[in-house]
């Protein structure tokens, strides 16, 4: 069978020169622009969810997932890293909010909400993360459960707010009938009302919940059942 | 004469698929693979979470596209190598049936269809649940059966290979989205009395009634979240059986129209 193709060295060598010399001019321009001033873009609105949708083609799982991975990276553009403090939070709110949506069972924006754009120093932002967590957490508590536990943790321990956190924990402990949540998260609530000095109140929801029947790990209920007693007696 | 006529087509069956296996066609699925997890390690790397979720959903969507992409790209170039080698002319003079000529061709596509994506499910296996992998799978052979059709009729009826491709990705990504355009044109957020937004959802129902809708087949939730089940695809069959029917005979009618 012939060779279909001749050898290289039948080439032209104009031809070959002039191509070694683009190619060489190609990397040359790369790396020019490589080093130029980069001004940081802003993260700018989502479009609709309805353009997103659209956009997907049917593939709504697969692009909240490209999209959570673009947003998580946007703090570093090329050329310039961006504190996460430093985004618009309003619009990263906007953003996983949209990811959520055309994904709901997806657990990577609650996930980046409350422990990473929530673990900024600025209290105004990790407070309007953490109230994003609990927003979306009735909608499918079975799953999100974790994320609105660890907002009870932030709020209780970074930002120092025993009221938001108790208001977070009350909304864990009002969806108790759900059966993935365990009991240490549902009952976060008595142990806040501890450490709030409500000690009765912490007293009631320990005896409602043994009473309740919701707890039967036998650990468990001995462990409550040790909580009570130490309440009472600091009571 | 029933006999003859499957010899036929199986005959014509079988040389669709030794073409495609001499135009080194598989190398090219056996690359896009590779390249689909080399794209879906990449993502899972890179994500904090739900890693291995993100690997599953970017393999099964890149997998999905290229087996409609292929199989569009390569129905369209063969049909029309043969036309302009005018091999089909001598085809045409034998006693063989324009029918039997053009269901070989759909049969040997199908048959393409088949071996990639069981090669596709191969590879998935790794990575997601056998028994969604499996009903994933029948689904996209569904999917790729009415694309063949399509890209078929299209090969047969517009003479320009780009006009063609253009057509088949149109179609593809229409009947993917037609569901949630159907949605958005009933739902109008904004209360516009306009004329363009009155007759819009009537135009689009009109429209959905022409189209399969392929957002209800081989969806990526099934393997991400392993939520498929025998139900979800046996609706499809049906919607498969008649909308490939339909297009078979639009692409015979075509075919006998033309004259060679």
């Amino acid at each position: 069978m012939a060779n279909t193709h001749r050898k290289l060295n039948t080439l032209p060598v104009s031809i070959s020169t002039i191509f070694l010399l683009v190619l060489f001019l190609q990397i040359f321009v790369h790396l020019q622009n490589r080093d130029q001033l980069v001004n940081a873009e802003e993260l700018s609105f989502p479009p609709s969810i309805t353009a997103f949708k659209l956009s997907s083609f049917g593939e709504t799982t697969t692009f909240a997932r490209v999209l959570m991975l673009w947003l998580q990276a946007y703090d570093n553009q090329p050329g310039i890293s961006i504190p996460y403090q430093d985004l618009d939070y309003e619009r990263v709110e906007a953003w996983l909010s949209h990811i959520i949506d055309l994904d709901p069972r997806g657990q990577y924006p609650l996930l980046a909400a409350s422990r990473l754009y929530a673990e900024v120093n600025d209290k105004q932002k990790q407070r309007q993360m953490l109230d994003f967590v609990a927003g979306r957490y009735l909608e499918d508590p079975a799953r999100r459960w974790p994320w609105l536990a660890h907002a009870v943790v932030i709020a209780k321990h970074r930002i120092k707010d025993t009221e938001l956190a108790l208001k977070y924990a009350q909304l864990l402990s009002a969806t108790k009938e759900v059966e993935n949540i365990p009991g240490w998260a549902q009952q976060m609530e008595v142990f806040i009302l501890e450490d709030m000095g409500e000690l009765e109140a912490a007293q009631i929801l320990i005896g409602g919940l043994l009473s309740s029947g919701a707890v039967t790990d036998s650990h468990e209920i001995h462990f409550l059942k040790e909580r009570l007693e130490q309440l009472g007696a600091k009571n | 004469m029933m006999i003859v006529m499957f010899q036929r087509i199986t005959t014509i069956s079988q040389f669709v698929v030794l073409e495609s296996v001499r135009s080194r066609f598989f190398l090219l699925i056996l690359f896009a693979v590779f390249a689909s997890f080399i794209i879906g390690i990449f993502a899972q790397s890179v994500s904090v979470t739900e890693g291995d979720l993100t690997l599953t959903s970017l393999v099964a969507a890149l997998l999905r596209f290229v087996t409609i992409l292929s199989l569009s790209l390569l129905i369209v170039t063969t049909i029309s190598r043969e036309f302009q080698s005018q091999s089909f002319d001598i085809v045409l003079a034998s006693d063989m049936t324009r029918t039997e000529f053009y269901l070989g061709k759909l049969l040997g596509f199908s048959i393409n269809a088949f071996f990639i994506i069981i090669v596709f499910s191969l590879c998935l296996l790794f990575i997601a649940a056998p028994s969604q992998v499996l009903i994933w799978s029948t689904s996209l052979f569904l999917e790729a059966l009415i694309i063949i059709a399509f890209a078929l009729f299209c090969s047969v009826s517009i003479e320009q290979q780009p006009i063609s491709i253009f057509v088949i990705l149109a179609f593809y990504l229409l009947a993917r989205s037609i569901s949630a355009l159907k949605l958005i044109a009933e739902t109008p957020i904004l209360r516009d009395e306009s004329l363009f937004l009155s007759v819009m959802p009537q135009v689009i129902g009109f429209i959905s009634m022409l189209l399969p809708d392929l957002s209800r087949f081989t969806q990526t939730n099934w393997l991400v979240y392993e939520t498929g089940m025998v139900n979800d695809i046996s609706g499809l069959f049906l919607q498969t059986v008649v909308y490939v029917s339909l297009l078979v005979f639009a692409g015979l009618i075509d075919f006998y129209r033309k004259n060679y």
